[in-house]
């Protein structure tokens, strides 16, 4: 029995050195520096306390980041997650053009979001931009979505839908073809219409490739922030600043490194609330096994 | 009102009568599908029988589950016709066939319980609670799956999944109900136990039945009508009296009985000329003092029977007689039949010849 402890740690240690060099240690790390002052020219840091976190409570520009991600979030985590089952849903069949739909809606994926960024750079652009040149032939023009206060959010949160639900696509077809298609017709031979079908036997049955799904997106609304950088930088006026690009600015822009480890760390606690939260609320949903 | 109305009618359905008064026949006409580059049924003549227990039986890969979808509307044939109580169902959609079906893996909706795997078609249709209440304690009592109502599929043994499986369509109380191996996963025990069941149930309801199977065993026990298929086609249609004592082809031959029918060259026999068969069943044939000599190769005990390997002129042959009698000895053996017992065989085509001609030799 001993011996095999001894085995058991002998064979988790490459892992767990990996793991607490590059993520335990800097977590706490990270933890830790939330309650120093940032060093500043002559003066070192020194324990503050909850200052940071006072701070943070007092800070405008934190509560807009934090609504700009809530909203962020609101629209690409269902938007994403829906279009995604819509797509799978439409090229799951073996129909002449599936593999080609397939193909076109997993394009986004493999490109890199600064790529797509610039992809959607060139939609939106005033003037010589897609969208404007389409409503130029109504007669209309195209306001500036990224120059705009009102528009700007949304007009990224475009871009994270667009690039996401081609990934999540992917998770969707491998499930739907889990699904024994005796399944289906036994619910066709009862007289089920395709609604009731998707409704009462599909939904419920894709539904922990929904949970990994939700997580994930989830996640992402938090983290995808590369296209940002490339299309908004967060402005006009902070409108586009979600919280994870707003940490990117005070740690690496104003260098204010302890306030940034206190964002971070609000972050997380954030994030890991809702992973698990989704996981106890869905997991009654979620198992028929 | 609706209320009362749905409970006088459960009460007349329970009160003993069959739920299917006037089960249709099914007739198949020159039925024949092709999948791309392969032909999985070729013009299949079939009469399914009103209120009878028609099996359709064949090896793997012969057709039978195709046939089975035909009918039920999965499949459209590429050529033919299929007809339910003289009206032609055309592209009909399954559902309004008027059929129930038990899939060969059960196809049971994994995420509900056994209640509501078993009324799912009454509440997709919209059958009021109150009814579909009556008719799932009905139902329930009649399968023994009272105490598993609240159970998950993957809480139940094969057995029991099968029941619900079965229960899902009696409920429908359509008059046509289509099984595709509906045994093949349970134990030899259950297995005969469900045959009987089944059988009794069908019987019960007045049911009109098609039952694929590739068990000759369950095909003899428990069909009315036996449609034997083979690559695509049907071999022999007929009672299991009838395709058990005179199998239309050498292949019908081999694959009822267990041990199935020895084919012998006729002339090992002195039964009839070159380019014959000639087919025997084990437990027709004995050994006697005269007749045609043979040597014995081998035996197994079974029991009841011995099993006995004879060389028949160089063709190996199995009888069967009481174990009681035991192992032959003697050197100079000879085999015997009963008369009329012997059936000829076309050497080429395989197909059966006309009864006269075997009245030959001995
Ligand atoms: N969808 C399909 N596409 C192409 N070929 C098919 C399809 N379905 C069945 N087949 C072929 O048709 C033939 C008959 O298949 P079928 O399933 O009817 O056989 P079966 O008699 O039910 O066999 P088993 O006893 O193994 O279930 C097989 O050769 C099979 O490969
Ligand atoms: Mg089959």
């Amino acid at each position: 029995m001993r011996r095999e402890t001894i085995h058991a740690w002998l064979m988790l240690l490459p892992a767990l050195v990996v793991l607490a060099a590059f993520m335990h240690i800097p977590a706490i790390e990270t933890i830790i520096a939330s309650f120093w002052s940032t060093a500043r020219g002559m003066r070192p840091s020194h324990f503050v306390g909850l200052k940071n976190y006072e701070r943070m409570i007092a800070d405008p520009t934190f509560w807009q980041a934090m609504s700009n991600n809530l909203i962020y979030a609101i629209i690409t985590v269902p938007l994403s997650m829906g279009l995604a089952l819509v797509m799978a849903l439409l090229v799951q069949g073996k129909r002449g053009g599936t593999a080609f739909m397939r193909m076109a809606f997993f394009t986004p994926t493999v490109l890199p979001l600064i790529a797509v960024a610039n992809i959607w750079i060139f939609f939106y652009t005033p003037g010589f931009g897609l969208i404007d040149q389409v409503m130029n032939l109504f007669g209309l023009h195209a306001p500036n979505f990224l120059g705009t206060g009102a528009t700007a959010l949304y007009a990224v949160a475009a871009v994270a839908v667009w690039k996401e639900a081609g990934f999540f696509m992917i998770f969707y077809l491998a499930a739907l073809q889990t699904i024994p298609t005796s399944l289906i017709e036994a619910a066709q031979l009862e007289g089920a219409t395709r609604w009731q079908i998707f409704r009462r036997i599909t939904l419920p049955l894709i539904m922990p490739t929904t949970l990994f799904i939700s997580v994930n997106s989830v996640i992402d609304a938090v983290r995808l922030v590369d296209h940002i950088f490339q299309m908004t930088q967060g402005g006009p006026n902070n409108a586009t600043s979600i919280l994870f690009y707003y940490i990117y600015q005070v740690g690496f822009q104003f260098w204010d490194t302890a306030y940034a480890a206190t964002l971070t760390v609000v972050m997380i606690v954030i994030l890991s609330v809702l992973a698990i939260g989704q996981v106890l609320l869905l997991d009654r949903k979620v198992h028929y096994k | 009102m609706t209320r009362v109305s749905s409970q006088t009618q459960a009460a007349a359905v329970s009160a003993g009568q069959p739920s299917a008064p006037g089960a249709p026949g099914i007739v198949l006409s020159a039925v024949s599908k092709e999948f791309p580059g392969h032909t999985a049924v070729a013009g299949v003549d079939v009469h399914i029988g009103a209120g009878e227990l028609t099996v359709l039986l064949g090896p793997s890969g012969c057709g039978k589950s195709t046939l089975l979808r035909l009918i039920a509307g999965f499949e459209t044939p590429t050529a033919g016709e299929i007809a339910m109580a003289g009206r032609s169902l055309g592209a009909l959609p399954p559902a309004e066939r008027g059929i129930a079906m038990v899939f060969q893996h059960y196809a049971l909706f994994p995420h509900l319980t056994v209640a509501e795997n078993i009324t799912f078609g009454l509440s997709v249709r919209r059958t009021a609670k109150a009814e579909m209440g009556d008719r799932l304690m009905r139902v329930a009592r009649m399968m023994g799956l009272e105490q598993l109502l609240d159970r998950k599929p993957a809480q139940l043994s094969g057995g029991q999944q099968q029941r619900v499986a079965l229960a899902r369509a009696v409920i429908s109380e359509r008059p046509v109900c289509l099984m595709d191996e509906p045994l093949s996963n349970l134990d030899a025990k259950l297995r005969a136990e469900m045959r009987v069941e089944i059988r009794a149930l069908q019987q019960r309801l007045g049911l009109t039945m098609v039952y694929v199977t590739h068990d000759q065993v369950e095909a003899m026990t428990m069909a009315d009508r036996i449609v034997l298929m083979n690559a695509g086609r049907v071999e022999q249609e007929g009672t299991p009296e009838d395709i058990y004592a005179r199998p239309a082809s050498t292949f019908a031959a081999r694959f009822i009985g267990s041990p199935p029918m020895n084919l012998i060259p006729a002339e090992a026999l002195q039964a009839g000329p070159a380019g014959r068969l000639a087919g025997l069943r084990p437990e027709d044939m004995h050994l006697a003092d005269t007749g045609v000599p043979v040597s014995v190769k081998g035996s197994e005990y079974l029991g009841a029977d011995l099993l006995v390997t004879l060389d028949v002129g160089g063709t190996e042959a199995v009888l069967r007689q009481p174990a009681r009698h035991g192992l032959p000895r003697g050197e100079r053996l000879h085999l015997a039949w009963a008369p009329g017992a012997l059936r000829l065989f076309d050497a080429g085509s395989g197909r059966a010849l006309p009864h006269e001609t075997t009245h030959s030799s001995h």
